[in-house]
Order: C-alpha cells, then sequence, then structure tokens
C-alpha cells in the first residue's frame, strides 16, 4: 500500500491519540510533538521506547502491529538484496523508502543510508499512518466463517 | 560455591509448557530468609514467562527486561510462602516477546503482571544455552529443592534529598559483586529490573511518607472530587488543620500497582544511579509517583508507583 492512499484527514482524526500515545511513552509534554517530529532526532526515543509505542497504539487502537512492520511495508516488493547491501540501503531502496515514508521532509534522507539509521526518519506521522493501514488490513481481511 | 540456578532463581518446578504459548509453575520461598518482596514475585513470574519463551526457540534467544503496563500486588507475601506461578504468551517473534502472568499463594492472588514486554537478545550473550536447556528439563521432571536462595543483601542507597512532599532522590551503588550476578547472568552480569523496581518502590513510599494520609471515613464530598481529580492542596490544608501527618495516623501508605515500567538500559556491576521520586497527583484515594532511575545523564528506567491509604496492620 503507498503513502499516497492515505488522506491528510484521516492521518488528522487519528493524530490526537497517537501523539498522546507517544507523549505517555516518552515521558514528554504533547507540546513537544509535532507530526514531523523524529522519535530519536527530536523526541530522543530509543529502541525500548519503539516497542512501547507500538504496543501502547495496539492498545488504543485495538489494531494489531507485528514488529518491524514499518520497515517491512517499506521494502514492498524489493527482495532484501535489491533493498540494501551490506548494512546500506541502495538507491532503489532509498527511492523506495522516499516513497513510502513520503511525509518524512526529503533532506532527512542522508545518502548512503543505513539500514541501522532508518529509525531516525520515522515520525510522529508515520505511525499515524501505520494505525490507518493496520486498521484498513483489519477491515480487509477475510472473515473466518461462524 | 557455584551460585548458578540457585542465587536468584524463582522457578523450582514446571507443571505444564506449552513452548511459546503458556506454562505454569511454582516456586517455594525459603522460609529460613527475612523478606521476599513483591518485585521478586514478579521476577518469579518473569522468569517462568522466559523458560516458555526460551523453549519455543530452542534457546537460542531470550527475552530480557523492558516494559511492563502493569504490576498489581494483591496480598503480601512471606517467606515459607509457596507460589503457584503462571504465564500466557501473547506474542512471540524475533524482536520480542510479550506476555501476562500471575503469583497466587493457594486461593489467594498475590500479584497480577500485565503485559510485560521483553525484547529478545541471542541467548548465548548471556548464558550457556545448553546449560538453560538442560536446566529447563530438569524443572520439568522433577522439583528442585527448596531453599538456596539465600536472601539479598540491604541495597546500598544514600538520600540524596528533595523537596518534601513533592520529590525524594536518592544514590543506588549497585554492588561490584554479589551472588545474583552468576546467576543474571553467568555471561554478563546485569543488575536484576526487579531489584531496580523494589529500590523504586523503597524510594516512592519514603517520599509517601512525608504525606499526608487521607482518614478512612474522607472528609472531601466524594461527588466534588470528580473521578481522579487532584486535591492535593485540600488534603494537605486538612492535614495541617487536623494534625493529621506522617506516622500520626493509623492508615499508611501501601502501594498497590506499578505502571508504565520501562528499563532502556542494562546496569552493569558497580554502577552507581540515581533514583527520584516526583509526586505526580495526591487524591483521596491514592497517591501516584513517578519515580525515574539515571546513570549520569542517561534514564535507565521508569515506573509510575500507585499508592492507597490502608489501615496499617
Amino acid at each position: 500500500m503507498s503513502n499516497t492512499d492515505i488522506a491528510q484527514d484521516q492521518v488528522s482524526a487519528v493524530y490526537p491519540t497517537v501523539a498522546e500515545k507517544v507523549a505517555d511513552a516518552l515521558g514528554c509534554d504533547l507540546d513537544q510533538l509535532k507530526p514531523d517530529a523524529s522519535l530519536i532526532d527530536d523526541l530522543g526515543a530509543e529502541s525500548i521506547d519503539f516497542l512501547d509505542v507500538v504496543f501502547r497504539l495496539e492498545r488504543a487502537f485495538k489494531v494489531k502491529i507485528p514488529r518491524g512492520r514499518i520497515l517491512e511495508e517499506a521494502r514492498g516488493d524489493l527482495t532484501t538484496a535489491e533493498f540494501e547491501r551490506g548494512g546500506t540501503v541502495t538507491d532503489a531502496g532509498l527511492e523506495r523508502l522516499k516513497s513510502y515514508l513520503s511525509e518524512v521532509p526529503a533532506e532527512r534522507f542522508s545518502s548512503p543510508l543505513k539500514v541501522a539509521d532508518i529509525p531516525r526518519l520515522f515520525t510522529v506521522e508515520t505511525f499515524c499512518r501505520l494505525v490507518i493501514r493496520q486498521q484498513r488490513a483489519a477491515t480487509d481481511a477475510p472473515r473466518a466463517p461462524s | 560455591m557455584d551460585h548458578r540456578f540457585r542465587a536468584f532463581t524463582f522457578v523450582d518446578h514446571i507443571h505444564a509448557v506449552q513452548p511459546g504459548v503458556g506454562i505454569q509453575g511454582r516456586y517455594a520461598i525459603p522460609s529460613g530468609i527475612a523478606t521476599f518482596s513483591p518485585a521478586l514475585v514478579a521476577e518469579a513470574v518473569g522468569q517462568l514467562a522466559a523458560w516458555s519463551v526460551m523453549a519455543a526457540v530452542d534457546f537460542q534467544f531470550r527475552p530480557v527486561a523492558g516494559l511492563a503496563a502493569s504490576i498489581e500486588l494483591l496480598a503480601p507475601v512471606c517467606p515459607g510462602d509457596v507460589l503457584e506461578l503462571a504465564a500466557n504468551l501473547e506474542t512471540l517473534d524475533h524482536q520480542c516477546a510479550s506476555y501476562s502472568g500471575f503469583a497466587r499463594r493457594a486461593n489467594t492472588p498475590l500479584l497480577r503482571l500485565d503485559h510485560a514486554v521483553g525484547p529478545m537478545l541471542p541467548a548465548d550473550q548471556f548464558d550457556d544455552p545448553a546449560a538453560l536447556r538442560q536446566h529447563f528439563a530438569r524443572l520439568r521432571s522433577e522439583r528442585v529443592p527448596s531453599g538456596a536462595f539465600a536472601g539479598l543483601a540491604e541495597a546500598s542507597v544514600e538520600l540524596l534529598g528533595g523537596e518534601p512532599g513533592q520529590s525524594l532522590r536518592a544514590s543506588l551503588q549497585v554492588p561490584k559483586s554479589a551472588p545474583f550476578f552468576s546467576d543474571h547472568f553467568p555471561r554478563r552480569p546485569v543488575f536484576p529490573g526487579s531489584l531496580l523496581i523494589q529500590s523504586n518502590l523503597d524510594l516512592a513510599l519514603r517520599l509517601a511518607g512525608e504525606l499526608p494520609v487521607p482518614p478512612k471515613e474522607s472528609t472531601v464530598p466524594v461527588d466534588t472530587l470528580g473521578d481522579q481529580e487532584p486535591v492535593e492542596d485540600e488534603l494537605r490544608a486538612r492535614a495541617g488543620a487536623r494534625g493529621w501527618g506522617p506516622g500520626r495516623e493509623e492508615r499508611e501508605w501501601t502501594v498497590r500497582r506499578v505502571t508504565d515500567v520501562k528499563f532502556r538500559a542494562f546496569t552493569p556491576p558497580g554502577e552507581v544511579l540515581e533514583i527520584e521520586a516526583c509526586l505526580e497527583r495526591l487524591t483521596a484515594d491514592g497517591a501516584l509517583l513517578n519515580v525515574q532511575t539515571r546513570a549520569g545523564k542517561r534514564t535507565v528506567g521508569s515506573a509510575r508507583v500507585h499508592l492507597t491509604p490502608e489501615t496499617a496492620p
């Protein structure tokens, strides 16, 4: 699913709850949060905070968010070898990433980009879009016969 | 003396296990020790869950302490008690395991752990996977004799001060060596998160001791309070007017719940930690304290401690 499928008003609808959960997880004030704030660079998040954010979002929105979902979706149909080489994102991978994370300001995509640094790109809005995609996936999933 | 599977191991038998799904076990608290804190009961539940997780991944990875949404302390625990333990896994993947669990003594619920999340790390960084596999088999097949745990030395804590009734800071000197490091963990000694939580609770209770204890029949009309509205000023004013205060009330603050537990970093032996407890909210129903633990400038742990006023035993 492309990021362009998600309308801004959909993002706005989930943003207050996402921002509240991010603020709870990071122990920061809601005033500090903006949609384009990088969780790591602007808000000081560490890897455990990402687990915390995801688990709070799962509870708040009653969706299941597999760990590593953002990276998995960002890679899309590219194979691992097409996406990254020796821990560095390939040109094709970078284009794919820019398309998937269209909410991230273009100047934040450094080149070369280390795979380990991809989470530095994630913003509050990235998590809004993740929630929306998971909500859609849950709605679209075939239901088991009763 | 070999402290392996003795000094900080709180599961002595596994009754039933579905690796990666659920597990039940028990632990007999040695009767000869002075105390067994609620944090160690939570540790026991976590250790039981970890056995199920590790068995599911053939002991190649292990969960470590990360998050806990809520730990409810339901009843006191005494040396000599036999803990019946259970844990149900909610998710298990290459990044983390999450689970909920409980401890009870016969039919008395003692502690409930809700949605704990443990990041998964290579087990061989911490331990010998073959030794873990072997001990798991032993726990499944027999009841390991209890009494191996000899208790813990008193934590080296120094109060640093604070603002009376608002905040309190203390330094915690993590020992350079201690028997529990042989178990936690043999290849990489780490100060157990449960012991850090216990230090958090101890400091929270010290700060709570500076707070007025609401009387049994609240004189604050409930319908004017709202659900969880802070009434700190009113309580303090009434405490002053009526002479309530630390040590003068028959009721005392009791820790009933710890939420938003998070461990951000491993604490190695010998580290000096600074713990700060701050009052977030004081109401007629209870007090909420935020506790942060730092190593230098880095926050290594945090938790919210919920206390309620209860009649002193």
